[in-house]
């Protein structure tokens, strides 16, 4: 199957669902990623970055430098609440997204 | 959504301080993620290269993704702004020569600039003081049959009143030189008598105080009451409010203060110099009562239009006024303009001001073109450079954006000195200007407006001046930039012709800025030789106020005695007793006629009283007969007339020994003719006048005279004091004032003169200095093909020869077509010029010489330097 492009915004979305479920660094985003999507999303890692930096200087997320687990340091990204709340709105839009496009795509 | 901004913009704003540490961070953070990378490759069984390798293929363009992440972060195009700024400088500084002379040429096109542009705003654009000014008008007349404005007469007045259907208010004023003595010091003030209708339309209201009661118009209680301008009360009374309530001295008489006036009233030009005292007059004091000896008072009319009406309708209005019966036959031809108020109080040589608007954008494009020229020929100096910027990525763009830089820095330095030339010229310009414009000290500050109005002028300058080279540079061929030989021939044609095309540009805004100037010049000249029709060098008045009111004998004794005391004094050629200064305006108006002779017509006169020697004293020529004997108290009674009444009611015929009807039953015989002065100001034509003797006076005011004294140099310091000390030994009781004769409606074109001088030898300066650097680079430039030249046999003269004639040429070309620009514009300047036809080919022959002469000059330096050059050391030169 081929590699699928993310529309706009949706990075975001993904990277802050990941970040959901325990703060994590860069690298570890894209792997989880990479897990997560069996595969099927193969983005350019270092795309991450300005996504993680963008999000950072909305506020969405906070990072801080700590050990990694093979004692080399590394930056790790956690949720703020603002962050929390902005997952669950696009969580609800993207929702709604979809099944609208759906419907009309199936039933038009 | 809002709120993420906000805080993307602080953080944005944040990053811009740390920077260092942010890139540190980022630089830290990828390599932290390659390593991971690379780790889990070699985990998967990969060697540890292609590990290394697959994992920055998985990773993308390193590069590229760190340029997206810093824009994520914060606001690269700020930075890139601020390092091109840096840079700007930094090559800047390593060129100083260049620097100092961009900065100086602009440096004198924008201060220039500035103080041209806030002069000129404060004087063409303030809006006036009064509420809903745009329905305020004033009301003309223009003669048709002479084809010039005419004052406004009182019987004409008293019939547009009547005219009240396109006016909500119509009211006149009539002004007039009065004393005000305070604490036994006099000063002449400048009191306007006004209607009640005027105050009506103009609807200001008093600032402190109140204004006049309608009984206080009453005829017979006229005057009794004054408003004070702002300013006089703030200088005569030190702002005191007592004064409100308080009886002065003024005109001889006490008058209750009842207002002060606000002080907007004086920030307009014009505006504050025709009143320091209101007094209310009635309407009916401007009625002719008996119509044999009509009132022909000059009345200034204003009035606020009814809402609807517009100006044109309002005029056609008055239009139809049937001409009043009491009205001269020569003075029929009259119809009446209606004007915006601004209009009339403009101050009279505003129309100047688009001629000093376009002096000055001359001089800003000459020192435009002069930076442009530099900017040039260093963008060709630095091409190499710059081609390798091209070559190792930058993108035009960046380019395009650097040169912006540098030029801006060099237009923000040039501004901030242009500043200090602004309050130079202020300085120079000020007294002339600021006299002429708002006495209240505005001139000279640099406030907002004019700050303002530099940046604008530096920052537009700077993109205007940096698109040149950018625009250049755009264009540039990378390939051909970096090929280039260091030693070849010279820079492209192209360039070539920009430049000479700058030159050419300079030579001709010179040349039209010097012309302009040159035909000042000689207007002036002629201005001040038909002046004002009598001697205002060193011509001094003595005004004795009289409060007291002394008899006739003892008025007479004292005037007697005066003269003659004055005379004695130190640098005192000659003195005359007047019962006024020779140019004053609101003096008496009265109607005369050949005796018997009514089919002839009565004619309009203002008269003057003077003593014996008056004439010679203040320099006015006698053309026939003879001037009075002693100041005749008794019969026979006499008269002197000027050229403009002999011409009017003579013609040619010879007036002597005629007689004159004055009215009131006096008839006099002319004994003399001369000369006219200039009443209001040299450029108008002059009134019929004429001269009695001291001692016939139609109206014996015994409470002021006049002692006009003529010096024979310019007077000595002490000798005010003189004068003064010598008036109280003979009346103790008399306040003197002494001061200069001026004509004071000279005043504009010395404005003018000075301005337009200043502004040509700038010029001048400014596009020689732009002709030798360009000639200078040019020289330089072929410094080879002279050595080859010279090598090849020429004889360095020819050299010399060769760049002197390209040199002329540019020049020559400027000046022609400055000359035909100069011909073509001319009819601006016709306005302003006096008796001086715009096309006159003295100024434009000597213009073009002058011109060609400093293109010479400037092309000399360098044509020796080409006469000079070593064949040796060009040929190895780079």
């Amino acid at each position: 199957m081929e590699k699928l492009d993310l529309p706009q915004g949706t990075l975001d979305l993904l990277v802050l669902r990941v970040l959901a479920a325990g703060e994590m660094h860069g690298w570890g985003i894209a792997q989880r990623l990479n897990v997560l999507s069996k595969e099927a999303l193969q983005l350019q890692e270092g795309t991450l970055y300005p996504a993680l930096y963008r999000m950072e200087a909305k506020g969405w997320i906070a990072a801080e430098w700590a050990q990694s687990e093979n004692n080399r340091k590394a930056k790790y990204y956690s949720l703020t609440k603002i962050g929390r709340k902005r997952l669950d709105a696009e969580k609800e839009d993207w929702d709604r997204l979809v099944g609208v496009v759906a419907q009309v795509l199936h039933n038009a | 959504m809002i709120t993420d901004w906000l805080r993307q913009l602080r953080f944005r704003f944040m990053a811009m301080f740390r920077r260092r540490d942010l890139e540190a961070d980022m630089a830290e953070e990828l390599r932290a993620h390659l390593e991971m990378e690379e780790a889990a490759n070699r985990r998967s069984g990969l060697d540890p290269e292609d590990a290394h390798y697959a994992a920055l293929r998985q990773f993308g363009n390193v590069a590229s993704i760190q340029e997206q992440a810093r824009e994520a972060r914060c606001w690269v195009w700020l930075e890139q702004v601020v390092k091109d700024f840096r840079f700007a400088v930094r090559s800047l500084g390593k060129s100083p020569g260049y620097t100092v002379s961009v900065v100086a040429t602009l440096a004198i096109g924008i201060g220039a600039t500035t103080a041209m542009v806030s002069i000129a705003r404060q004087a063409l654009l303030p809006s006036l003081p009064f509420p809903d000014e745009g329905r305020l008008v004033a009301v003309q007349e223009f003669n048709t049959s002479e084809n010039q404005p005419c004052p406004v007469f009182a019987p004409r007045y008293v019939a547009f009143r009547a005219h009240e259907d396109s006016f909500l208010a119509i009211g006149g004023k009539h002004s007039e030189q009065m004393n005000l003595v305070v604490d036994g010091q006099p000063s002449a003030l400048t009191v306007s008598w006004v209607t009640q209708g005027l105050l009506r339309a103009f609807g200001v209201n008093t600032a402190l105080g109140r204004s006049f009661a309608d009984d206080e118009f009453r005829q017979g209680s006229e005057g009794m009451v004054a408003l004070l301008n702002f300013r006089t009360w703030q200088q005569q009374f030190g702002g005191d409010p007592a004064v409100i309530g308080r009886d002065i001295l003024l005109g001889g008489k006490l008058r209750r203060v009842v207002g002060i006036m606000p002080a907007t009233l004086n920030s307009w030009p014009g505006l504050e110099k025709s009143w320091d005292v209101c007094l209310p007059r009635a309407e009916e004091s401007f009625d002719t009562v008996d119509p044999h000896y009509p009132n022909f008072e000059n009345v200034q009319v204003a009035a606020r239009l009814k809402p609807g009406v517009t100006l044109q309708q309002a005029q056609a209005e008055l239009a139809l006024t049937p001409m009043p019966s009491v009205m001269p036959t020569f003075l029929q031809a009259l119809t009446p303009r209606v004007i915006p108020i601004r209009d009339e109080y403009r101050a009279e040589g505003s129309r100047l001001f688009w001629v000093f608007l376009g002096a000055v954008g001359c001089l800003y494009a000459i020192s435009c073109a002069n930076a442009v020229n530099l900017m040039l020929v260093r963008t060709v100096t630095r091409r190499r450079e710059l081609g390798v910027r091209l070559a190792l990525g930058g993108s035009r763009v960046q380019l395009v954006r650097l040169l912006i830089a540098e030029s801006m820095v060099l237009t923000v330095l040039a501004g901030a000195l242009g500043l200090l030339v602004a309050k130079g010229g202020y300085a120079v310009l000020g007294d002339l200007i600021g006299r002429w414009l708002n006495d209240s000290g505005q001139i000279g500050v640099l406030d907002r407006p004019t700050l303002m109005i530099t940046l604008v002028v530096c920052l537009g300058t700077g993109l205007l001046l940096g698109l040149a080279p950018a625009w250049r540079i755009g264009r540039a061929n990378l390939q051909d930039v970096l090929k280039e030989d260091a030693g070849s021939l010279g820079d492209s044609r192209r360039l070539q012709r920009l430049r000479s095309g700058a030159v050419v540009l300079q030579a001709a805004l010179a040349t039209i800025l010097l012309i302009g100037g040159g035909l000042m010049v000689r207007s002036f000249e002629r201005l001040q030789r038909t002046g004002v029709g009598f001697d205002t060098s060193n011509t001094y008045d003595m005004f004795g106020d009289l409060p007291f009111g002394p008899s006739a004998d003892s008025f007479f004794n004292l005037g007697d005695r005066a003269v003659a005391e004055l005379r004695r004094l130190p640098g005192v050629q000659a003195t005359a007793l007047a019962d006024g200064p020779p140019m004053r305006f609101g003096c008496f108006s009265r109607m005369v006629q050949i005796e018997g002779r009514p089919d002839l017509g009565k004619i309009g006169c203002s008269e003057d009283a003077v003593g014996p020697g008056y004439f010679a004293a203040i320099g006015l020529p006698l053309r026939l007969g003879r001037d009075f004997a002693g100041i005749h108290r008794g019969d026979p009674r006499v008269v002197v007339i000027n050229d403009a009444l002999a011409r009017r009611l003579f013609l040619r015929a010879n007036p002597l020994g005629q007689r004159l009807d004055l009215g009131f039953d006096k008839v006099c015989e002319i004994i003399g003719v001369v000369g006219d002065v200039h009443e209001v100001g040299a450029r108008q034509v002059p009134l019929p006048h004429y001269y009695v003797p001291f001692g016939q006076r139609t109206s014996p005011k015994n409470h002021f005279l006049h002692v006009l004294l003529r010096l024979t140099g310019k007077p000595d310091t002490g000798l005010e004091a003189e004068v003064r000390k010598t008036m109280y030994s003979i009346e103790p009781r008399m306040v003197t004032q002494f001061w200069k004769l001026e004509d004071d409606s000279l005043f504009v074109e010395r404005g003018t003169l000075a301005v337009l001088q200043v502004m040509s030898v700038l010029a001048l300066l400014v596009a020689t200095i732009g002709l030798f650097a360009v000639m200078a680079y040019a020289v330089a430039q072929r410094q080879r093909e002279f050595g080859v030249r010279i090598a090849l046999g020429a004889a360095p003269d020819i050299l010399l020869r060769m760049v002197l004639r390209r040199g002329l040429a540019l020049a020559a070309l400027g000046v022609v077509m400055g000359l035909g620009a100069s011909w073509g514009a001319s009819r601006l300047l016709a306005s302003v010029l006096y008796e001086t036809s715009p096309y006159d080919p003295a100024t434009y022959a000597g213009v073009a010489i002058i011109l060609l002469v400093a293109a010479a000059a400037a092309c000399w330096l360098p044509a020796r330097r080409a006469a000079k050059v070593e064949p040796i050391v060009a040929l190895r030169a780079e």
